[in-house]
């Protein structure tokens, strides 16, 4: 197995393959930076604007990441799995649902707050956008844990329930973001001009801690 | 590759803190889920399945040197313990065993203004009352938390078995709890998903579902020679899948939940012919019964008879994928069908054969499924030897 491409949204800067893509350093805090982002480099998707903080996070990542990788031609499309690490599940959206319904005077649960409180949404969010139908999976751990993500990501490629895996850490604690993804594939086409290394726990550790 | 087989299992729902009640109270017709008038809850009268908190507290030994535990801590504890208490074969505090913890929303009613001062600020978060439940145990093992909405059960389950069949652990603690929250009820309200009455799962009349807390504990063990006297009970291969569909209503098609089991059934060397019994996940709202009635159909599995389990407890969302397998196995060991509490006439697309009354069929192969907010879906094959 080799990971063929990262993608890394960390520090207003967003790197593919440890180059920077787009920078903005005027962006005044994180939502900013993701909608500049978001213009800059995606194309319109309408949905992006419903999304919650931790859904827009992962969804970019994935749209940098999969950038003309056309996946659904080259592996079956139950064969594209997510397997998603992070510490604060979905805790940003958690707490403005909660503010909904902390005072009865003012108590309005919202749907669209409801929907994202769950980690796995934003791999839904990402399976719509591409058809992928694969795996889906979310971790929860204190710290990028490379160990864990390649045993996880390996179990399954084994038991050949993947082919191509988009696998990293998606974390937004509401205070700090950082999104780091990986691109695995079980094998590569002749013809592929890629920049690749094995998918072994300390390159892991070795991409996710450039920048 | 090693075999795995399950060791036992323990289930805490409103009706009960041992397997054996809840089984003896699902074969008398008897249903947990109740009308409540908790305001701190929800404003109006809900129907749902909730664990008496004074029965917890009786059951729940905790160790006077240790701190205190949150609700849905002492849930997940509480059912290890008792699992843990009838295999002692398993050394629950050893390298070789490992704990896999399974919730959607753990501690979120940590948030609660009320609640906030009670515990340290990163108490909310799975990871921490992962660390807790595992160090309870004396386990050093950095535990595995799977949070995948309402597949996440399913899905413990099948990586648990996957990890053990690796040989990495000779053992593994798979518990899957939650608890019914002013945040879920209010959240699900919103959505209107929430029955009136009772729910009904793929009955004509149904139209939503009930909440229901509970944890349940499945052990697992590549030891056949240390299993517990009586039948045989194997994991065999699973299986998830998207159906890139949409966020929060299920497919129309039913494509990922098809996949799911088929997929299921491939990993696990089947077809369709050769599954007696399908554990389906039911939670009685219209989108979703109609979405797995088409699925199972597409997946060549009409014929096989299923239930739901989501009358007698509600749905339990983490935790359902356990706790219904845990009763699943007992029906297999039993050689029992348990009835669909709640149905009583088809109200879905396809001829699905859903289990009315309670019946006796030895079972050698069934199949669990879940589906789940993300579009996500998973299935996992049991086998009676």
């Amino acid at each position: 197995m080799l990971i063929t491409k990262t993608a890394h949204i960390v520090d207003n800067q967003v790197l593919v393959n440890g180059n920077i893509l787009y920078h903005n350093e005027e962006a005044i805090d994180y939502k900013d930076f993701i909608k500049s982002t978001f213009r800059q480099l995606c194309p319109a998707y309408p949905k992006f604007f419903k999304m919650d903080n931790l859904c827009k996070l992962a969804f970019l990542a994935s749209e940098v990441l999969l950038k003309d990788e056309h996946l659904t031609e080259k592996y079956p499309k139950e064969e594209i799995g997510l397997i998603i690490m992070n510490a604060s599940s979905s805790i940003d959206v958690d707490k403005d649902h909660q503010q909904t319904i902390n005072s009865r005077e003012n108590y309005f649960p919202s749907p669209s707050f409801f929907v994202y409180t769950l980690p796995n949404v934003m791999l839904g969010e990402i399976c719509i956008k591409n058809h992928f139908f694969g795996e889906n999976a979310v971790y929860i751990s204190e710290h990028f844990d490379a160990d864990t993500l390649f045993r996880q990501v390996n179990l399954f490629f084994n038991i050949n329930r993947m082919s191509a895996c988009i696998t990293g850490w998606i974390e937004n604690n509401g205070t700090n973001y950082e999104a780091f993804l990986m691109l695995v594939e079980v094998d590569l086409k002749v013809g592929d001009l890629k920049e690749i290394c094995n998918f072994a726990v300390p390159e892991i550790y070795k991409l996710f801690n450039r920048q | 590759m090693h075999d795995v087989y399950v060791s036992g299992e323990n289930v805490i729902t409103s009706l009960g803190f041992t397997i054996e009640e809840n089984i003896e109270n699902i074969r008398n017709d008897v249903t947990g889920v109740r009308l409540r008038g908790d305001k701190k809850l929800f404003p109006e009268d809900f129907f749902a399945s909730i664990i008496d908190s004074q029965q917890l507290d009786r059951e729940f030994h905790s160790p006077e040197h240790k701190p205190d535990f949150t609700r849905f801590e002492k849930i997940m504890i509480c059912s290890a313990e008792k699992a843990l208490a009838e295999n002692t074969h398993i050394d629950a505090s050893s390298e070789k065993t490992i704990f896999v913890i399974s919730s959607t929303k753990g501690n979120i009613d940590l948030l609660e203004e009320d609640k906030k001062i009670l515990f340290e600020p990163d108490r909310v978060y799975l990871w921490k009352s992962a660390e807790i439940i595992a160090e309870y145990f004396g386990n050093k093992n950095k535990p595995v938390v799977i949070s995948n909405a309402c597949v996440s059960g399913v899905l413990a389950i099948s990586t648990a078995s996957e990890m053990l069949r690796s040989g990495w652990y000779n053992h593994a603690v798979v518990i899957g709890g939650d608890i019914v929250t002013e945040f879920v009820v209010s959240g699900f309200q919103s959505f209107k998903s929430l029955s009136f009455g009772p729910c009904k799962p793929f009955d004509l009349n149904r139209d939503g579902l009930n909440l229901g807390e509970g944890a349940g504990t499945i052990l697992m063990t590549t030891r056949k020679e240390a299993l517990p006297k009586g039948a045989i009970i194997k994991v065999l291969g699973g299986a998830c899948n998207n159906d890139a569909n949409h966020i929060s209503g299920p497919s129309r098609t039913g494509e990922g939940l098809m996949l799911a089991v088929t997929r299921a059934m491939k990993n696990s060397g089947l077809t369709a012919e050769q599954i007696d019994f399908i554990s389906a996940h039911g939670t009685a709202t219209p989108y979703n019964d109609e979405m797995e009635s088409k699925a199972f159909s597409a997946a060549g599995l009409c014929h096989v008879p299923l239930n739901s389990l989501k009358g007698y407890f509600g749905h339990t969302l983490g935790a359902a994928g356990i706790i219904e397998s845990a009763i699943a196995i007992q029906g297999m060991k039993q050689n029992i069908l348990f009835k669909t509490m709640g149905y009583s006439e088809l109200g879905v697309t396809e001829k699905i054969s859903v289990v009315d009354r309670l019946t006796e069929k030895t079972q050698k192969y069934i199949v669990k499924t879940a589906s789940g907010f993300g579009g996500c879906n998973a299935a996992v094959i049991l086998e009676k030897l």
